[in-house]
């Protein structure tokens, strides 16, 4: 009898034990992204509460001017840069391409130039005061045709963004089974028919989220439109936070802009998560054979020749002369070391307090995936995602109305900066938690130590590195970040970027070129980063099989 | 009335180091380890043993304290870790040993420091982490980091490692399925000696069943999440309790059969039970059990051969049109055709 009555209290309900909650990381984790959550919510806020007056500013043709600019240049700038990627993927991917490869890497470095870069070599070359009209000034050429306005403002935003488009073209091109068109060959149709009929349909996808990426860059860019002076959404905000004493309208723009830049964000899921056209045969394609160019070879590398010269030359052109002019003046290293010293403080303790917050995430993210870990990590990307200009703003308001003791302070402007690119630090961090076998944290577990004493002697020497390249990243991004630099900086805190960007306001070209320089060599660093990164990603496959039990280590005995 | 019945059960499970009862883990629709029950003695070196998917590792899984169970009871060493009012010590409280499958040696950390890892500040750390070295057959490795050693190294440092806090309870995943062949025969009988000189008690997991059978004292075959049953290695093999496990546990022949008692008649002629039965049953004749001898007018026939140096095997139609295999030694050549006569070795067990 006593045995019976045993066996009922030991098999108890089957509900009551579940693994306990890791308490402390949600909690760490939550105040992160509320954090960057917080703020932008409470722009909402303003926006919603703000007057009449404020709402009756959006019917004003003025702010319809800016709605209708902001689009035609978001669209204008995705049409052309379409127009530029299209040709130069095929040619580097399918076709016989002289140096292909250099080009394949050559046409995607205008990414490591910051935007604001691209507007100062605009100006200072095709200025009113530039080096082209210097150049004509002994023909009797007084002054050119004005670069500023949408027409400037379309072509340097073209040149700094279709890279993106080229990205994501080039990758589906070389998804693209050659077998298919083999095919369509062999039933009859033409070169010419097969890319119209066969080839770019299969692109479509690509080329649609390529074209998204760069409108939102144009609608997000404050770099370029407010160099060349054209009233786009970013710069008609910064106009109306720093020229009216009531911010309201300046918040009702930026609530436009985030509604503006969440459906084009959505848009980009709905493309993207559609079921692809991705190929039907199982079997490895083989190796596409290029296209012979013919004839047509060398106006094919005149055409990525003259690309990369504009997208790269120009810009190391520009800043080289005025480089060059300012030192022979003896002017041009003034105030650059304050600038950069700031830049290096502020960027390195961005760095730290960046992947300090990303730590909890990544490892939620990671070890106790869910629906709650993913909600928060997606919180953690909203200040990433949305223009930095309204991040900026968000905070000024929170900052002046919430804490007015951090308003214009330091530890604001790295509130900033982490609210802006927390994603990068959680991005690596996450990377290396997963290339790390789970198995050795429950190794120390089982030698009898405890979670936290596990996260100090295990996990954080081995994800060192990640941490290293998430905090570099930081570092880099933060260097080069504008907007949030300009809205949250302390007043009388020069960094290399806002100086660029009043030099070139003010046409001191000579007193740009320096620190524009320096940006560029740190900003081309900060892309080699990413590159070893997206590499480093594509690790834990190789990892896996030996997790599997598959392969054996590789070394004898 | 639950804490007395809890105080009852205490003096029972002392002499066992590990006691499970009524454990039942599920994932979803899913039942991965269905009330298991399963009581190892102290000292002894247990297989768990059963086809992968079958739960035997997320049993040692819950053992260890990495998964939560949805019921049942755990205590190790005589003390509750998984307690019936449902708590469960986390794992570095359990006092348990593991080798993990992929060894998980910590990287970043020298092969002395990472058997030194689980002692803590205690005094004589240095001499127990060179006694281990020692035994483990690794002296003048230990400044040697992880990456720098061949998979039979890391294996040993993983063991000793687990080893060196002396747990009440080792618990070893698949410890030899990353080693190949020929390694893993020097590095099973290895394990065997240095589990045998530190006296612990250790469960491993294997799907291997020769592996089972020549290295535990104790074999727990689980199937379904279920342990199916437990017997030293030459009892499992020659008794096992169903006919799943007959077919899991070695090769074997399932042929149609009469019993009577002690005797069962079947197409291989009249056999003797190991158990008694009466009826139809089906009796299961290991392949090495069985004898064969040319003779042209014997009613069976010889249908293939597989040739291994050592034996061979050879397939069989038997009189009534049953088929069987026989495993025997490889100094007649037998053929296709050929006619044999059967003889039967030892007893045999009826489902």
């Amino acid at each position: 009898m006593a045995t019976v009555d045993h066996r009922l209290t030991l098999n108890p309900p089957a509900t009551r034990r579940r693994t306990a909650r890791p308490w402390l990381l949600l909690a760490l984790s939550t105040l992160v992204v509320a954090l960057v959550v917080l703020p932008i919510g409470y722009l909402a806020l303003r926006a919603a509460s703000a007057g009449p007056e404020a709402w009756g500013a959006l019917l004003r043709p003025r702010t319809l001017r800016v709605f209708t600019g902001s689009a035609a240049l978001a669209l204008g700038t995705a049409a052309l840069s379409t127009l530029l990627a299209l040709p130069v993927a095929w040619l580097t991917v399918a076709s016989d391409l002289p140096l292909r490869r250099f080009w394949a890497v050559a046409t995607l470095l205008p990414l490591a130039v910051p935007s604001y870069i691209f507007g100062f070599a605009m100006v200072a070359v095709l200025g009113p005061r530039g080096m082209l009209q210097q150049a004509l000034a002994p023909l009797g050429v007084e002054r050119l045709p004005s670069i500023y306005g949408f027409g400037g403002a379309l072509l340097t935003l073209t040149l700094c963004s279709y890279p993106y488009v080229l990205l994501t073209v080039r990758a589906a091109l070389r998804r693209c089974d050659p077998a298919v068109e083999e095919a369509a060959r062999s039933m009859g149709d033409g070169p010419r028919a097969v890319f119209l009929r066969v080839l770019l349909p299969q692109l479509r996808p690509a080329i649609a989220v390529g074209a998204l990426l760069v409108a939102l860059y144009a609608l997000s860019d404050f770099g370029v439109v407010s160099l060349l002076q054209f009233d786009s959404f970013t710069r008609a905000i910064y106009m109306q936070y720093r020229g009216s004493f009531d911010r309201s309208g300046a918040a009702v723009l930026a609530l436009m802009l985030v509604l503006l830049t969440l459906g084009l964000l959505w848009l980009e899921h709905l493309i993207r998560g559609r079921p692809s056209m991705s190929r039907t045969t199982c079997a490895v394609a083989r190796p596409r054979r290029p296209v012979a160019l013919g004839p047509w070879r060398w106006p094919a590398v005149l055409f990525c020749a003259s690309l990369v010269l504009l997208g790269v030359g120009l810009p190391l052109f520009a800043l080289s002369y005025w480089l060059i002019r300012g030192l022979s003046n003896g002017q041009a290293l003034v105030s650059l070391w304050q600038a950069s010293a700031n830049s290096l403080l502020a960027g390195a303790l961005a760095a730290a307090l960046a992947v300090v917050c990303a730590l909890p995430i990544a490892i939620l993210a990671v070890r106790h995936p869910g629906r709650l870990s993913q909600l928060l990590e997606r919180g953690a990307y909203l200040g990433y995602a949305l223009p930095g200009i309204v991040v900026a703003l968000a905070l000024v308001f929170f900052g002046a109305n919430v804490v007015p003791l951090l308003y214009q302070t330091l530890p604001m402007l790295l509130i900033g900066y982490t609210v802006r690119f927390l994603p990068q630090a959680v991005g690596s961090v996450r990377t290396s938690l997963q290339q790390m076998n789970p198995r050795v944290e429950e190794a120390a577990r089982a030698l009898g130590r405890r979670p936290l004493s596990v996260l100090t002697s295990v996990t954080t020497p081995l994800v060192a590195p990640g941490l290293l390249a998430g905090a570099a990243l930081v570092f880099l991004t933060t260097i080069k970040e504008l907007p949030t630099t300009l809205l949250l900086g302390p007043s009388g805190f020069p960094t290399l970027a806002t100086m660029v960007w009043s030099a070139t306001s003010e046409a001191l070209f000579t007193r740009a070129a320096a620190p524009a320089l320096l940006l560029m060599l740190l900003s081309a660093l900060a892309m080699a980063l990413m590159v070893a990164q997206d590499h480093a990603a594509e690790e834990p496959l190789r990892y896996n099989g030996q997790y599997e039990g598959t392969s054996h280590p590789a070394t004898d005995e | 009335m639950a804490s007395m019945k809890a105080r009852r059960i205490q003096p029972q499970m002392s002499s066992a180091a590990l006691d499970i009862q009524g454990l039942t883990r599920r994932y979803g629709p899913l039942t991965a380890v269905d009330s298991v029950d399963l009581t190892v003695a102290a000292g002894q070196f247990l297989a768990l043993l059963g086809p992968s998917g079958c739960g035997k590792t997320t049993l040692l899984r819950l053992v260890a304290g990495f998964e939560q169970p949805d019921a049942g009871l755990i205590s190790i060493g005589g003390r509750a870790v998984v307690s019936p009012c449902g708590v469960g010590l986390p794992p570095e409280e359990r006092s348990i040993g593991m080798v993990f499958q992929d060894y998980a040696l910590f990287p970043h950390l020298s092969v002395e420091q990472n058997v030194a890892y689980g002692l803590g500040r205690a005094t004589g750390r240095a001499a127990r982490v060179a006694e281990l070295l020692a035994l483990v057959g690794l002296e003048g490795l230990g400044r040697r980091m992880p990456h720098a050693l061949s998979g039979g190294q890391q294996q040993r440092v993983a063991l000793a490692r687990a080893l060196a806090p002396r747990p009440a309870l080792l618990l070893l995943d698949e410890p030899f399925s990353n080693l190949d062949a020929g390694l893993r025969q020097a590095v099973r009988a290895d394990v065997r000696r240095i589990l045998r000189h530190e006296q612990v008690t250790a469960i491993f997991v294997t799907h291997d069943q020769e592996e089972a059978l020549s290295l535990a004292d104790v074999v727990a075959v689980m199937l379904k999440g279920r342990i199916a049953q437990v017997a030293r290695p030459r009892e499992l093999y020659e008794r096992p309790l169903s006919r799943d496990v007959g077919a899991f546990v070695g090769a074997a022949n399932f042929l149609p059969a009469e019993a009577d008692g002690f005797i069962a008649s079947c197409a291989l002629g009249r056999l003797t039970l190991a158990r008694p039965a009466r009826g139809a049953v089906e009796v299961l004749v290991r392949p090495e059990l069985i004898a064969l001898t040319p003779d042209p007018r014997a009613p069976h026939q010889v249908t293939e051969r597989s040739y291994y140096g050592a034996d061979q095997l050879v397939e069989l139609r038997l009189a009534g049109g049953a088929r069987a295999r026989a495993r025997v030694p490889a100094w007649h050549d037998f053929a296709p055709g050929d006619r044999v006569a059967t003889a039967v070795h030892g007893p045999v067990v009826a489902f």
